[in-house]
């Protein structure tokens, strides 16, 4: 059904993805794909860039573009050498939180700085998933992980917050449960000039899921989608408490 | 002046303090030199600090091509700070020509092969151009007097290649009045 | 012999010929990038390395080229790595400490097959070291500081000429072999003033595009190169770090895929060893002891072998103009003819190594890493004790 609209963009001859069963990443493709659609982006002139992780094989090889698959934590450092040497290319990162906030941290803030016209997309499944369920920079307090077996101690980033303080021109936040939302906020990221990060919250059910007890997919979409607030619900909470929950909506540099 | 023209092969060492310019009176000759003819290889040494600490700029001047472009043994030395002078008279063995700023440097004796060329630069600049920053090509003229390596025309040629028009006129005045205040000692040395 | 490898240098403004300018190194470094068509620069500060970085703020854009100031080394090449795949000729300069970050980005570049050129204003190393000061300390850094085997091009230049003629020629070493170059300098070079002729009678090395039918990541023709499309011409370019198939394609538990692209990537350039490898041999035809030197420390070399010619020694001169490959058939040549071999290096021994590798013959190290150059003295005497 909706799969035949976004089926042209997909490179030929992938029978499935290597996703997990549950993982939010292939609906992070889905809204990414329609959102190009909804834009009619010449995917002859658009390039995607992600680093290394689960979230880096969202565009590679999925996407049937030019995709350039980098190093850890590098890919807005390469997307940034791919736009401002053709600046005639439209330049999409895809990749995960701890590829672009926690090792490629100093790219993704000077980038904002910088104000190079990049779409970011953040897939936020706040775990190292690849290497085995580690904690990132974005998992939350006390939750549990394999190199945090007691609970995170450490308070995780809130990456909207980070890019606009940095000088983002626009930022967004949606969890995947939120599928239309995301994809109007990925269009709005297109459109806008400079440098746009849209963060996409996305379960981990292999790792975060089974060491936290989140139960089945269904459960762990539901009480994603019960956690999110808006910025004016959030107005009214401690910092602490803000960063347990998933504040939504979309954040412009005016 | 006839025995040094004839001169093929020259070390020369302008020593200061980082900041003071020693590196633009390096490049200063070097390029006068390469635009008169001569092979010429200038380089440099300083510490990681932009402005104070002992600075050099050395320069080898050649009529045939440079093989080692360092300084090894310098013909002449041109020290604008004390710690220059202290540092690099030190060295064995002693240089044959040193040319001082003594508004700034206090010579001490250094024997007899040594000849020491006093120029009270600094006074000079600010009694005669009004301006302590024309000491350093008062100290290039004297310089020039005290070897004939080159002449005020010469070095003229480099100031205008390398330099911003506003500073021709001052540094080409301190250039005649560091030969000036030269030439009559020179000639009866 | 001159150390001015295109023209006679003396003659400034000379009509009907190409200037000559006294410059320093790295601007003539920085003039040869442009001249051979570099038009993406990304860097971050270092000494000694800097005034490469500043000519090209400065000259890059008045040549329609985009110059960015990057937030640190590694961000540097990847910028270069992407702005290579959109087709631009890219460079970057640094020294040690940046080198080292810099690792992770040739590593990509070679496996790749993306060409762009890194200037190495060497230092005194290790460490924060020296900055200001001259050493020779990454030579075996820039062979062996990648993970997993990888074999770079590095060239090694002597003179101001050589910043401007050698940085040319990394640049079309890099487009006919898909490879990232390595100016391996150091500073006594890179802040060497010279006369340099700024000469535009060279040969211009681009890239091949190739056609849809062409594999972009495996070739069947014998110089194991294959054509490299760009970003942006519908080619659907599959690039990736990961063991890749002819097509792009992650190939991460195919044993032979591996294997094979490892052994080309290496062969590409070890049977090209006629055209990538050049020395310069001085008064070796009947040397009974030579020096085998590169960088600032060949010009001490060339000093020390002149002033015991004039003695009466017959001292000669192998210098290195290209580092890795290594030139081993030609020292295995040299050595063949001379009683004993020196080399002097500002590090603790490094090309010794594969030196004495290529040769029966004594290789003698002469090591120096106090930050000052090796002296033409310090050759001689040791030239003398061991002929």
């Amino acid at each position: 059904m909706i799969l035949d609209d976004i089926r042209q963009y997909l490179r030929p001859g992938l029978a499935q993805t290597t996703f997990c069963a549950g993982c939010g990443h292939g609906l992070i493709l889905g809204a990414l794909l329609r959102a190009i659609d909804a834009e009619k982006l010449d995917m002859s002139k658009t390039v995607f860039v992600s680093g290394i992780g689960c979230a880096a094989w969202i565009p590679s090889p999925h996407i049937d573009a030019d995709t350039l698959h980098t190093l850890h934590g590098r890919a807005v450092a390469y997307a940034t050498g791919v736009k401002l040497a053709n600046p005639e290319l439209t330049v999409i990162v895809v990749s995960g939180d701890g590829d672009l906030s926690s090792i490629g941290g100093n790219h993704l803030i000077h980038a904002a700085r910088r104000g190079v016209d990049l779409t970011v997309l953040c897939a936020n499944n706040q775990i190292y998933g690849m290497t085995g369920g580690q904690t990132a920079c974005t998992t939350p307090l006390g939750a549990f992980t394999s190199t945090a077996p007691k609970g995170n101690v450490h308070r995780p980033f809130d990456l909207v917050e980070l890019v606009r303080a940095a000088g983002s021109a626009y930022a967004a936040r949606w969890p995947v449960s939120r599928p239309i939302e995301m994809t109007r906020a990925i269009r709005h990221a297109l459109q806008r000039p400079g440098f746009s990060m849209v963060e996409c919250i996305s379960p981990c059910p292999t790792h975060y899921g089974r060491m936290n007890k989140q139960g089945s997919i269904r459960e762990i979409h539901a009480a994603m989608d019960q956690n999110c607030i808006t910025p004016d619900q959030a107005a009214e909470l401690t910092r602490a408490e803000r960063l347990q929950r998933i504040v939504v909506g979309e954040w412009i540099d005016e | 002046m006839s025995e040094s023209q004839a001169r093929s092969h020259w070390q020369l060492r302008f020593g200061g303090m980082g900041g003071q310019g020693v590196v633009v009176l390096g490049d200063t000759i070097a390029l006068a030199g390469a635009l008169s003819g001569w092979h010429a290889a200038g380089s440099t040494s300083y510490g990681a600090q932009a402005r104070g600490g002992a600075s050099k700029s050395d320069v080898v001047l050649s009529r045939d091509p440079i093989d080692f472009p360092h300084v090894e043994q310098p013909d002449a030395l041109v020290l604008i700070s004390q710690e220059a002078y202290d540092v690099y008279t030190a060295d064995e063995p002693r240089p044959p020509l040193v040319i001082v700023d003594s508004f700034v440097v206090h010579p001490t004796e250094l024997g007899p092969t040594v000849r020491q060329v006093e120029v009270n630069a600094t006074q000079l600049a600010i009694d005669t151009l009004d301006n302590r920053q024309g000491s350093n090509f008062i100290m290039m003229g004297a310089f020039l007097a005290s070897t004939g390596i080159l002449t005020v025309e010469e070095v003229d040629a480099a100031i205008e290649q390398k330099m911003q028009t506003r500073w021709w006129e001052l540094n080409k005045r301190a250039l005649r009045a560091g030969f000036e205040a030269v030439r009559p000692r020179s000639a009866i040395t | 012999m001159s150390p001015s490898s295109a023209t006679d240098t003396a003659k400034v403004d000379a009509p009907a010929q190409p200037t000559s300018r006294f410059v320093m190194g790295n601007v003539a470094c920085a003039e040869g990038a442009l001249a051979v068509g570099c038009r993406f620069f990304a860097g971050y500060p270092i000494t000694p390395s800097s005034e490469v970085m500043t000519t090209m703020a400065n000259r890059l854009p008045e040549e329609g080229g985009v110059f960015v100031q990057m937030e640190d080394e590694i961000a540097s090449i990847s910028a270069l790595l992407g702005a290579s795949w959109t087709g631009a000729k890219a460079m970057t300069a640094t020294s040690g400490p940046g080198f080292s970050l810099m690792m992770e980005g040739f590593g990509y570049g070679a496996f790749t097959e993306t060409p762009l050129v890194v200037v190495n204003i060497q230092r005194a190393g290790p460490c924060t070291g020296q900055a200001t000061h001259i050493g020779s300390g990454d030579v075996l850094q820039v062979r062996y500081g990648s993970h997993g085997d990888i074999l770079p091009i590095a060239l090694s230049p002597w003179s101001v000429q050589e910043m401007y003629d050698l940085t040319i020629r990394a640049f079309n070493l890099a487009e006919r072999y898909r490879v990232p170059v390595f100016l391996m300098s150091d500073e006594g070079v890179g802040h060497l003033r010279e006369s340099v002729v700024y000469h535009s009678d060279f040969t211009v090395t681009n890239r091949l595009r190739g056609g849809p039918q062409d594999e972009p990541f495996d070739t069947v023709e014998p110089d194991g190169v294959p054509p490299m499309p760009r970003f942006g011409d519908g080619a659907k370019l599959l690039v990736t770090g990961s063991t890749h198939d002819g097509r792009g394609f992650r190939r991460i538990d195919h044993p032979d895929v591996h294997d094979r692209l490892v052994r080309r990537l290496v062969d590409k350039l070890e049977h090209q060893t006629d055209d990538i490898v050049r020395v310069e041999r001085y008064h070796l035809e009947d040397a009974e002891v030579a020096v085998i030197a590169y960088g600032f420390t060949a010009r001490a070399a060339w000093a020390a072998v002149e002033r015991l010619r004039e003695r009466g020694v017959r001292a000669g001169l192998l210098r290195l103009q290209t580092l890795w490959p290594f030139p081993a058939r030609e020292i295995a040549a040299l050595g063949s003819t001379v009683k004993r071999l020196l080399m002097p290096e500002l590090n603790l021994g490094q090309l010794v190594l594969p030196a004495r590798a290529a040769t029966h013959t004594e290789v003698v190290s002469l090591t120096q890493v106090n930050g000052l150059a090796i002296s033409p003295t310090t050759i001689m005497e040791r030239l003398e004790a061991i002929r």
